[in-house]
Order: structure tokens, then sequence, then C-alpha cells
């Protein structure tokens, strides 16, 4: 029969400490925590970019393994959960080219070349009702979906999420801005603003 | 802490557990490539020096060749 190490019975162990736990011992209660607590984020994930539930449950096994055997090669640079979340979304655009051209996960490439894009304000999406977000998110492209969902849930910063998908700063930023406006024209179109 | 549209969607639609099966392979998977990863770990230093001495340079192979001449077996005798 497992137990919490002494002292921390009552307290809630950090990523850090599950991790070391695991690591030093291979505890199952460890695994288990750090599984648990995380899962419902992952799969999450999975299944609004993936959209299919068999899919989405797959993708989340491969990636846990993925995590657990790699584990002792976590450096503690990033946070665990923006390390856990860059291979979540790297597995998930992986899937997704398989299914789809490169060109058709990114708004970007379907815009026209010159087009001026105008700057989207934050708040314009963060501010968004819940119920009309949902409806946006289904008719964007996945990886505008992604790029949004980096930012805006997750938190990360633009220096995290180039690094994360390999790509320059100057990139992610040009295919946020795509994004965020893509989102909008989508909102404009189902919702219009009343007269 | 107020949450944004992107949090109060993912909590309310998206997020959930993944059926019990997925943690059950993850786990089991894990622990097989642990077992994979011991195993060779014990085994792997004792098979390389096996190796190397089955496909060693040819002064090795003498070498060899010395230390398992067996006086009764004619066979192993070389001129």
């Amino acid at each position: 029969m497992t137990s919490e190490p002494k002292g921390t019975a009552t307290k809630q162990l950090s990523d850090m400490e599950l991790i070391r736990c695991y690591l030093d011992r291979r505890r199952p209660d460890c695994f288990s925590k750090l599984y648990d607590r995380y899962a419902p984020k992952v799969f999450g994930k999975c299944l609004a970019l993936l959209k299919d539930r068999a899919e989405a449950e797959d993708a989340t096994q491969e990636i846990f393994v993925k995590i657990f055997s790699k584990l002792a090669t976590f450096d503690e640079r990033s946070k665990f959960s923006t390390w856990l979340y860059s291979i979540t979304y790297n597995l998930c655009i992986d899937r997704l080219r398989k299914r789809k051209k490169e060109r058709e996960l990114f708004s970007d490439e379907l815009e026209q070349a010159g087009e001026k894009i105008d700057e989207v304000d934050d708040r314009e999406l963060l501010e968004m009702e819940f119920e009309r977000l949902k409806e946006v998110l289904e008719r964007i492209p996945e990886g505008d979906k992604m790029l949004l969902l980096m930012k805006y849930l997750d938190g990360m910063q633009i220096k995290e999420i180039a690094l994360s998908l390999g790509k320059t700063e100057s990139a992610i930023k040009m295919r946020i801005k795509r994004a965020k406006l893509k989102a909008r024209r989508v909102y404009d179109r189902l919702f219009p603003a009343q007269a | 802490m107020v949450k944004n549209s992107f949090e109060k969607w993912m909590e309310q639609e998206m997020e959930q557990m993944p059926p019990p099966h997925v943690k059950e392979k993850v786990s089991r998977t894990v622990l097989l490539m642990d077992f994979i990863a011991q195993v060779i770990d014990l085994y792997l230093p004792r098979a390389l020096d096996t190796f190397v001495a089955l496909s060693g340079t040819e002064e090795e192979a003498d070498t060899l060749q010395q230390k398992n001449t067996d006086p009764h077996t004619d066979e192993t005798k070389h001129s």
C-alpha cells in the first residue's frame, strides 16, 4: 500500500515533487497523481483539435507515454505544463497534417497576398461569450485554433510558442494576428451587429 | 481569479477525464519500457564483451584460440 511522503499527507504535491517522486522510486501513486492532474486538459486539447473522440484517446495515450518515458530529460527550464502542452500541440498538428495539407491548417495561407491585416484587440476574444466563442472556434482552421489556445488558454509567450513549433517569433506573431482576424470575421458573419 | 472565455470554453466543453483504458495502457507501456531499459542496462555490457571477443582482431582471435585450445580435441589445433 503506497502512501504520501511524510509531512505531505494533506499538502498537494507540486509537479516537480511528483516528477522527482516518480523518477526516484517509480511509485505508481506519483504516476497516477500526475496523470490525473493533466489528463483532462490534454484530452480536452486533443478533442478540440482532432474533433474525433477515438483519435483524441489515442493521441492522449501517445502523449503520456512520450512524457513519462522522457521525464528524466525534463530540465525545468520551462514549466512542466508548458512542456507537456507543447508536446500535445505538436502531436496533434502532426496528426492533422496527415489529414490535411499544411496550407489548410492556418488561415495565413488562405489570405490574399498584400492584404492589410487589421489588429484585433485581445479583449474582443477574451471577453466573448463562451457559447459564441465555441461557434467561432468550430469554424476556424485547426492551426489558428491551436495558436489561440496556446496564447489565450495556456498563457504561453510568443517566444515559447515559437520554440514549441520550431518557427521564428515574427512568423508566430503574424500567424496569431491572422488567426485573431479570422476569428473576428467568422464572429461577424455568425453574429452580425444589430443595426 | 476571473476566467477568460477560452478557459470557460475549455472547462465546460472539452476538459474531461479520458476513459480508464487510456491510463491503463499508458501505465503498462511505461512499465514495459522501464523493464526493457533495465534488462538492457543489466546485460548489454556482457553482451558487448562477448561481441568484441567474437569479432575481435586476428591477434585477439589467436589469443582466444590459444585460450580455448583443448588438447583432447583435434579441431582446435591449428598450425
